[in-house]
């Protein structure tokens, strides 16, 4: 489940992704950060209660840093577990992004 | 009525038998006689009369000794004595008065004088014996009271004692417990990383309001613990305090989470006065209001668990206050209000918590010293986890081999998220309990592999992009709803020996053995096969690609 919050001065979209992060979720997801955003919204990922997550949701992190122009670094994700954080660090994700 | 029972002290047996005949007379009263002034004092221990009619001049003992000795036997109990006496000379009177007698009739004496007399002492004795009474009631009620104060000064030290209150990150002013005034302040630090603060105040005061306060602080705590959000510690109190507390009862809070980077706080607040964000130069940065209604009031489905976001700078400093701050008065009851309140923080630098209640003192003048107030200052600074990474459990293995097997149909792929359900029964079991996470990994990479390339063909389609990305995802749920007599069957084994365990996924598909390595980090997918190399000891195609077997050390 994922669920968007959009601080009331506009400036933080916090998304909250909860279960196992993995394909099933890019309608979801996608819908996270798409609408009347503006771009220079900072992203921070929760994962304080992502058990897991596969390549196709790095694919879809990814994806969001290129569709909302953001540069390496500027997307935080946070409270990862040990698990995500050992599929954050095999994959070099710790370069793109701030985890 | 109430039976009285009078001491006649006479050693004329005529002047006794006379006063006994008139008294008894009258409903309600009863007699008992002595002879004498030591007589009296032993019928006084003896029978426990109500009132005592004194001679003054008896042998023995005479009736002033006599009435000292009784009231000094009586205590704070109001026995009233009269005495009887053919004595007129206004010195001798006032000798008997100064005895410890109460008033006095002369011989001969009207009977009826004598009988008003009686009745006016005996109701003044009712009177003082009421007194005692609720005196009595009163010290006992007056030592539950502080007998409660103690259990609540117990509570909140022991609460107190719970919090994390390191002056890098919590700074606080509170009244003093013993009269607990309603206002809580806890603060936990989570062992995943990250501070939490809840500030609040219940309606009441003392026992009543202290009650409350119990569960907020368990669920506080223990949610803490776990690292759970902000708008859901806010829900889980608000769904306990509404089943709690009887209406007329609320819990208005703040709750706050400084994350483990230090560099965001989220908010929950409701019927809490403003609260103050400063930067490291004392400029503004924001002044958070309540968005919501106390905490206890609103049922589950009502209830709005949105949080206002903040990213914060280091060394930011936020300042939460109580209504005894902004509604603190003057003698003219004018208050001291959040305008000032947010002057004196923007023109100090430092000690701002102090300079705030200096600044109460002087405005509040000679107006009698009220303090019920409370000032919570954070400061936002990164906040590590404290929790060891676990470590495998020594000694522990687990012996016993098995094996499990899954089949999916074409329905179960459609219809079911089989990674998540055996990700869960594997995980349930003992040997895997700690690697669960990892295995939801595996199972993840590995079926969706297999449906999406070798079941569905998908391997040809690009996604590169938001729009193919989005046409892929439209051409595999096509796919998948026609999909007819496919098979992707699971097996898992645990081998006790080598602590290993084999995962093998086998499909009627066409097969897939992996996409070409990638080549640099910018690429949308492909990072499947990286993922699982690194994670397990070995990874084995066969079958044209048909199946796959993994070796993960536990």
């Amino acid at each position: 489940m994922i669920e968007s919050k959009l601080s009331d001065d506009q400036r933080i979209l916090v998304i909250s992704i909860k279960g196992i992060f993995d394909f099933s979720m890019l309608g979801e997801f996608r819908e996270a950060y798409s609408g009347d955003i503006d771009k220079s919204v900072k992203v921070i990922i929760d994962m304080r209660d992502t058990l897991s997550i596969n390549s196709s949701a790095l694919g879809m992190l990814l994806n969001m840093q290129r569709s909302l122009g953001k540069e390496d670094g500027e997307i935080e994700i946070i409270n990862c577990n040990e698990t995500v954080q050992k599929v954050f660090n095999i994959t070099h994700f710790n370069k793109k992004f701030l985890v | 009525m109430n039976d009285y029972k009078i001491l006649v002290v006479d050693d004329i047996p005529t002047n006794r038998l006379m006063v006994s005949k008139l008294l008894n007379r009258v409903e309600g009263y009863s007699v008992v006689e002595a002879v004498d002034g030591e007589n009296a004092v032993s019928m006084y221990e003896e029978e426990d009369p109500d009132l005592i009619l004194m001679d003054i001049n008896m042998p023995k003992m005479d009736g002033m000794v006599s009435t000292k000795a009784i009231k000094d036997m009586a205590g704070d109990e109001y026995i009233p004595i009269i005495f009887v006496t053919a004595l007129t000379r206004e010195s001798s009177l006032w000798n008997a008065l100064e005895s410890g007698g109460d008033d006095f009739v002369t011989k001969p004496f009207d009977p009826e004088v004598l009988k008003s007399k009686i009745h006016a002492h005996l109701r003044i004795r009712d009177l003082n014996r009421q007194l005692l009474d609720n005196n009595s009631k009163l010290s006992t009620m007056n030592q539950n009271l502080v007998h409660e104060q103690d259990l609540i000064e117990h509570f909140f030290n022991s609460a107190l004692e719970l919090s994390y209150l390191d002056e890098k990150y919590i700074n606080y002013h509170m009244s003093s417990m013993s009269t607990f005034n309603g206002d809580v302040l806890f603060v936990s630090r989570s062992p995943k990383g990250g501070l939490y603060v809840i500030m609040g105040d219940f309606t009441g005061h003392g026992l009543t309001a202290a009650m409350g306060t119990i569960p907020v602080a368990m669920i506080f705590f223990k949610m803490v613990s776990k690292g759970i959000a902000v708008s859901d510690i806010a829900r889980e109190i608000n769904h306990q305090l509404y089943k709690m507390l009887p209406t007329s009862m609320f819990f208005a809070a703040t709750l706050m989470e400084l994350n483990t980077q230090g560099d965001v706080v989220t908010v929950w607040k409701g019927g809490m006065p403003e609260s103050y964000w400063l930067g490291t130069d004392g400029e503004l940065k924001g002044i958070i209001k309540s968005s919501h209604m106390p905490i206890g009031i609103l049922r589950d489905e009502d209830f709005d668990d949105s949080t206002e976001i903040f990213s914060v700078e280091e060394n930011d400093k936020f300042y939460l206050c109580s209504d005894g701050v902004t509604e603190a008065c003057t003698v003219d009851d004018e208050m001291f209000g959040d305008e000032r309140l947010h002057y004196v923080l923007i023109s100090n630098s430092s000690n701002r918590i102090e300079k705030v209640l200096t600044e109460l003192a002087i405005f509040k003048g000679s107006k009698e010293q009220n303090d019920d107030l409370t000032l919570v200052e954070l400061s936002c600074h990164e906040v590590p986890a404290s929790e060891p990474v676990a470590e495998s459990m020594p000694g522990k293995r687990f012996d016993l081999p098995w094996k499990m097997q899954v089949s999916l149909t074409s329905s179960d792929m459609r219809d079911t998220d089989p990674v998540e359900q055996l990700s869960e029964a594997l995980g349930s079991l003992p040997a895997l309990e700690r690697h669960k996470g990892i295995i939801a990994v595996l199972l993840s990479e590995i079926y969706y592999n297999t449906l999406d390339y070798s079941i569905l063909s998908l391997d040809g389609i690009e996604k590169n992009n938001e729009e193919e990305f989005s046409d892929y995802y439209k051409l595999r749920e096509e796919r998948l709803n026609k999909l007819d007599g496919a098979s992707i069957d699971f097996e898992f084994e645990f081998l006790p020996d080598s602590q290993q365990l084999l995962i093998e996924i086998r499909d009627n598909g066409k097969g897939y053995q992996g996409h070409s390595p990638i080549l640099n980090d910018d690429e949308l997918h492909g990072r499947g096969l990286t993922i699982i190399s690194s994670l397990c000891e070995n990874a084995q195609f066969s079958e044209d690609g048909r199946t796959l077997t993994l070796t993960y050390s536990l």
